[in-house]
């Protein structure tokens, strides 16, 4: 019996991970998340302004809350075999446990009753009195299969049960549960699905059951009458987790595939309505819907939780152009002064407002030229129009005799760009003049009750190959900015026709579709720019050293399709959040870029079609024209705050590898889905993430941070990647940025499978020069390479490479010894070596000075600790055993070093599985954690190792753990954090 | 997103196509073997979850080998392989559809064993992983025992069972289970089986049920767990050390010349075959 400690050592606190079951208490005022053990309560009802976070219970279950159920006392949760009565209140937590796997439960007519359905087909009946719980009763069914779900429900004094076996049958049965039988027999048996299910639902009325499978397929039966299959719904391209009831015959399903599908039923048919994407990583597990609301919420496999509004759809109304106007004239452009008012423009001057209330003419412009184009000045009442012949037109839809024309271009203008900031109105108007060359005018307007005034009008100088097409103004130090349609960017003085900088390629050799200026100070401006090629970009540039480039700091691959605008606001809890529209294939869309949420989407055509888009925070409007019709569509309620994010994720798939940064506030995680995430990591052990970057093309292998603003990762396909840490206090959180790609060299030889560089320690090279970073990887070929790194010029060199046998390297620390650099390199054959890498003489092979098998079969985990000369190497084995070798390092010539072994000790069997890490703490403590979910704390005892502690996690494929000064933290399905207490 | 080093084809997935297994599980039956001389005096084998067919194959051509053709028909050794999924024949063994746990299946295998008892009993069984673990290591530790309660009504004492196990939170309960029957009970790692896996095969050798066991396929075993007792089996690894490594990559020259072998046994029935023929169809928007 291990001997149990304090009780602050290694006291859970945090746990990150999937989100396995939601719920709605309280009217659905609250929503309750479940991760791991951890129930986090939301306030998300109407009255507040954003959901927030109000409460964290981490309930004392050896398992995963694995489903939950409002209840009168507040709610009921069960995970495995466990069970409890939460009163969300008070955080009150009454639990036991049984024999058997928990499926589902409900709750009785009487209070404190509960009924739960397990794994051995079995319904026991429980009742909670005074604290404790009582199994009062226990009733089985006739067939006892290998279950994968079951479901329940209650009508009247009968419970209706639903169990689905692993072999394609669904079982359904019911019994009275005032005078239960000891057995029952199945009333009706389901078959139809061609794998195994994964969830079954009743409907409130008990007269359906839906089910999901791993078919891909959502099937809906009758339990009243033959034939019980009445329709089934393809649509899913993975497994379907999930399934519920909605009112008004419709269903909703979540899957592997990470999309929500609204489906409806109509006598024999299953027609997926609606689908909703937003999720990242891998699974959707689960969704709850709300009866208050006309929205459902889903959590995902990293730990996300979105909400969805269901019911609100995008207005639609459809205007023949020809009644807009007096005459038989054709439409020249459009724009929104407003949302849901569109000012309508007809080649004849001839104008038309449409609004909710329906169109209205007002005055013409009494003009002879054609008329060509219409832009407001969003949210004022004055636009400005051109014309074929090269007239600008400012005028006021309110009143049209206010208006100033302005003879300036000789031709076609083809363009008009406005902007507004403060009191002054800006207008840039195009003309087209030859081969790739544009006329194009900035002028400066303000406008008083009864004119018009122009302040001032500049011809500009365009850099080569200039067609502007975004236009942005920075009052505070006279500057603009403009995009061009090949990817550049210009910046002036107001005032000045001479361009003072030009910077090619912000996207690539895509249009820039608008500019935002975060910050402007004297000598650099941060601007975000969202361009046509689909990315958000985030750029330092410099605005008083014109040879200075500018500095990316952040790129994101938003959508696919073409981005045709964004916007950023504060919202009103402070926080600035980016949206983004575009077109992907014949649909406009809109974005919540911060949240990574699709707001909405409308089939129009295309981006080809003229269109107009206009957005405000509880109004969004979009209007296109195709076939001489006007399409205008808007969103009445407020869609951008019903599809938003609650809970932000870490990673959809495995964390592979993590690293504290040296003054331990700051995090790095990589994972399986190819992501590299920078995270803050508070004092109370919460996890923020910050930002997430993602140039792998295969799952991080591992993560090294050196220094405060240096790191590093490395993944399969031989990648490694250079990143730095960005803190800029006036403006930003931190953030981390890309820096280098190191790229394999060519060879005569090509990997069937990835070739995965597994781990890297890097250390200084002083010897070489002061900004200069000795780097060792290990391969899966069996291959160590040495490379040198400049911090400052950023240049990677390969100076050494050798092989150790063909077996896969999976882990590299090294370990400066006087003037010689050790390599500790583990393999999958259980062997740990060291390495003389003889870093001071490329001409030296490096040599093997020591080995050892201390595992049976991979090495699992590596840990070092020194201490002068004497090296202390703990490991882990997939055997389930730990070792540790306490040896003694001994320079005895300028190129030899030899290794004494001091100490050895050995558990064969420490865990059930995987030891997959080890952590020193002292000369005399070290910690394990396996996949087996135990932790456990060692002594040195004499000559061997006792376990002295153990503690649970619920981190699922335990990847690894690491530690700061207060906290440990174990990773790999998720992560949960713990308390080091005394042994910190 | 690019594929992971868990999803990655290794070594062995390309020798078994070469040497014509019909999935690289049969690598590590072969290397099991190796360590733990499981074929040797087997007459009467039963092979539970056996789809597609590897562990069948291995044991085919294990068990048949160096047989002389003049041995009566009665003395040959007999192969039954059990999944509910169809699977495709394999010379020398008899398959049958069955549902392990269905009371009926004891009786059809004893059957054609003409109703003597069983040398070896092998389960290769293994959900179609969801992702969620705890669901995961729940269902395999029920596959696991459903072949465990199948493999204590068909062994003579004496006899052996091998099946896959998760080594997950849960193993320990496991391996208090087997330990009542069998006076041996190993937890084996073939060097065929990555190290980035939790699975590994527990060996059970020399069946002692204890005096009071009374056979009853119609009661499963379920995980329980009375005492908190952290039972751990043995660890002991398979095969050769200078084998292929399943974590290991190996190069191939630019210059030889590339064969794609074809897919031994693809899927017979896959649960999504149907949505992936209307998907291909064009008939879902």
């Amino acid at each position: 019996m291990l001997v149990e400690g304090d009780k602050g050592v290694l006291e859970p606190v945090n746990f990150v991970g999937p989100v396995t079951s939601l719920a709605l208490i309280h009217n659905d005022k609250f929503l309750c998340c479940a991760q791991g053990p951890c129930l986090r309560i939301y306030d998300v009802s109407e009255s507040r302004h954003e959901s927030d976070l109000i409460k964290s219970i981490l309930l004392p279950f050896h398992n995963r809350i694995h489903g939950m159920l409002p209840c009168k006392q507040g709610l009921f949760v069960w995970g495995g075999t466990y069970f409890a009565v939460v009163d969300v209140e008070t955080s009150q937590v009454y639990y036991d446990r049984i024999s058997d796997w928990i499926f589902n439960a409900a709750e009785l007519g009487e209070e404190n009753k509960f009924c739960v359905v397990t794994s051995k087909n079995q319904v026991h009946l429980l009742s909670l009195s005074k604290g404790s719980w009582e199994v009062t009763n226990t009733i089985s069914c006739e067939k006892t299969p290998l279950l994968f779900c079951a479901t329940v429900q209650i009508s009247g004094n009968e419970i209706y049960i639903a169990s689905a076996s692993a072999f394609q049958q669904i079982y359904v049965w019911k019994f009275n549960y005032n005078n239960p039988p000891s057995c029952v027999s199945i009333d009706t048996y389901l078959v139809g699905h061609e794998g195994a299910c994964f969830d079954l639902k009743f409907s409130s009325d008990g007269r359906y059951l839906c089910s999901v499978s791993e078919d891909r397929t959502l099937r809906l039966w009758s339990i009243e009458s033959s034939p019980f299959l009445i329709a089934t719904g393809f649509g899913h391209s993975a497994r379907v987790w999930r399934c519920v009831f909605l009112p008004n015959k419709e269903i909703a399903t979540v899957s592997e595939d990470l999309t929500l599908r609204l489906w409806t039923w109509n006598d024999k048919t299953l027609t997926n309505t609606y689908t909703y994407t937003g999720h990242r990583g891998k699974h959707i597990w689960s969704l709850v819907v709300s009866s208050a609301n006309p929205i459902i919420y889903t959590g995902g496999n990293d730990g996300s939780v979105r909400s969805w509004d269901y019911k609100t759809r995008i207005q639609e109304s459809c205007i023949s152009v020809s009644s807009l106007f007096t005459s038989k004239t054709l439409l020249a452009s459009f724009c929104f002064v407003k949302c849901q008012k569109l000012l309508c423009l007809a080649k004849n001057g001839e104008m038309s407002i449409i609004d909710n209330k329906g169109k209205k003419a007002i005055p013409a412009l009494t003009t002879t030229s054609d008329m060509s184009i219409i832009r407001s000045w969003k949210n004022s009442f004055f636009v400005a129009a051109a014309s074929n012949k090269g007239t600008i037109y400012v005028f006021s839809y309110q009143n049209t005799n206010l208006l100033k024309a302005i003879d300036l271009h000789r031709g076609k203008i083809q363009q008009l760009l406005t902007y507004q900031v403060k009191e002054r109105y800006f207008l840039l108007s195009k003309s087209f003049v030859g081969k790739n060359q544009f006329r194009v005018y900035l002028q400066e307007f303000d406008f008083e009750a009864d004119k018009v005034n122009l302040i001032s009008t500049i011809e500009l100088e365009l850099p080569a190959t200039f067609d502007p097409t975004s236009l942005t103004v920075d009052e505070e130090y006279s500057n603009f900015l403009i995009g061009s349609r090949t990817g550049s960017l210009a910046l002036y003085n107001i005032g000045e026709s001479n361009y003072l900088s030009v910077w090619r390629r912000i996207h690539e050799f895509d249009a820039i579709s608008s500019i935002h200026i975060k910050s402007s100070k004297r000598d650099y401006l941060l601007i975000q720019t969202v361009g046509r090629d689909g990315y958000v970009n985030l750029f330092s540039i410099p605005r008083v050293e014109k040879s200075a480039v500018p500095q990316e700091l952040c790129s994101k691959k938003c959508c696919d399709g073409i981005l045709s605008g964004g916007l950023c606001k504060k919202l009103k809890n402070g926080k600035e959040n980016q949206w983004v529209w575009g077109f992907h294939a014949s649909n406009f869309f809109l974005r919540d870029e911060t949240n990574e949420t699709n707001v909405f989407f409308i089939d129009c055509g295309g981006s080809h079609r003229p269109w107009a888009f206009s957005m405000e925070m509880d109004i969004q409007s979009f209007a296109s024209y195709r076939a001489n019709q006007l399409y205008i569509y808007s969103t009445a309620l407020n869609l951008l705050q019903r599809n938003s994010v609650l809970q932000n994720g870490l990673h959809g798939r495995e964390i592979r590898a993590m690293d504290f940064n040296p003054s331990g506030d700051l995090l790095l995680s990589g994972s399986e889905d190819t992501k590299v995430t920078l995270l803050e990591f508070q004092s109370n052990g919460n996890i923020i993430p910050l930002n997430s970057v993602k140039f792998h093309n295969s799952g991080i292998q591992s993560l090294t941070w050196f220094s405060d603003d240096i790191l590093f990762s490395t993944g399969g396909l031989e990648e490694l990647n250079v990143y730095r840490l960005i803190q800029k206090p006036e403006a930003y959180l931190k953030r981390i940025v890309h820096e280098k790609l190191c790229k394999p060299n060519k060879s005569n030889k090509t990997y069937d499978g990835d070739l995965r560089i597994t781990d890297i320690s890097v250390v200084k090279a002083t010897h070489l020069g002061e900004r200069v970073l000795w780097i060792n990887t290990v391969q899966s070929d069996s291959t160590i390479k040495a490379f040198t790194y400049n911090v400052d010029t950023k240049q990677l060199n390969c100076i050494k490479s050798w092989k150790y046998k063909t077996v896969c390297l999976v882990f590299a620390e090294a370990v400066i010894f006087g003037s010689h650099l050790l390599l500790v390199v583990a393999s999958t054959d259980g062997n740990v070596a060291i390495w003389n890498t003889f870093w001071r003489d490329p001409q030296i092979e490096p040599l093997i000075i020591w080995i050892k098998t201390v595992h049976q079969f991979c090495v699992k985990s590596l840990n070092i600790s020194r201490d002068q000369d004497v090296l202390t190497i703990s490991t882990g084995g997939d055997d389930g055993a730990i070792s540790r070798s306490i040896l003694l390092l001994e320079q005895i010539s300028e190129n030899s070093v030899v290794v004494n072994s001091l100490h050895n000790y050995f558990f064969a069997e420490a865990h059930a599985s995987s030891v997959t890490g080890v952590l020193s703490i002292t000369k005399e403590l070290l910690l394990s954690v396996s996949i087996d979910q135990r932790i456990l704390l060692w002594k040195v005892e004499g000559d061997s190792l006792k376990p002295i502690l153990e503690r649970y996690t619920h981190v699922a494929d335990v990847g690894g753990m690491i530690r700061n000064n207060d906290f440990l933290i174990i990773y790999g399905i998720g992560c949960e954090v713990f308390r080091l207490g005394s042994l910190r | 997103m690019g594929r992971s080093s868990k999803d990655k084809r290794d070594a062995y997935y390309r020798l078994a196509k070469e040497q014509g297994w019909r999935a690289r599980s049969a690598f590590k039956l072969l290397q099991l073997n190796e360590q733990f001389n499981l074929f040797e005096g087997a007459k009467r084998v039963v092979d539970l979850c056996a789809a597609p067919g590897s562990w069948s194959q291995v044991l085919s051509r294990e068990l048949l080998k160096n047989i002389d053709t003049s041995i009566a028909a009665d003395e040959k050794p007999m192969i039954v392989a059990v999944d509910l999924q169809p699977m495709a024949p394999i010379d020398g063994v008899c398959t049958l559809q069955l549902d392990i746990t269905h009371p009926n299946t004891l009786s059809i295998i004893l059957s054609h064993f003409g109703n003597e008892p069983a040398d070896l009993v092998v389960s290769d069984g293994a959900p179609d992983v969801t992702g969620l673990h705890d669901l995961d290591e729940y269902i395999q530790a029920q596959i696991l025992l459903a072949a465990f309660n199948l493999a204590v009504c068909v062994l003579k004492p004496g006899g052996k069972f091998v099946a896959k196990i998760f080594r997950g939170r849960d193993v320990s309960l496991l391996y208090s289970q087997l330990r009542l029957m069998f006076r041996k009970v190993s937890c084996a790692k073939p060097r065929s089986s990555r190290a980035s896996s939790i699975e590994s095969f527990v060996v059970c050798e020399d069946f002692n049920p204890p005096s009071n066991f009374q056979p009853d396929l119609t009661k499963p075993l379920c995980v329980i767990d009375p005492t908190n007792a952290h039972e751990i089996a043995p660890f002991i690894a398979c095969g050769d050390l200078d084998g292929y490594d399943a974590d290991a990559t190996y190069p191939v020259e630019i210059n030889m010349k590339k064969a794609t072998l074809d897919v031994i046994q693809p899927p017979t029935a896959p649960p999504y075959k149907r949505a992936i023929e209307l998907k291909h169809s064009k008939m879902m928007s």
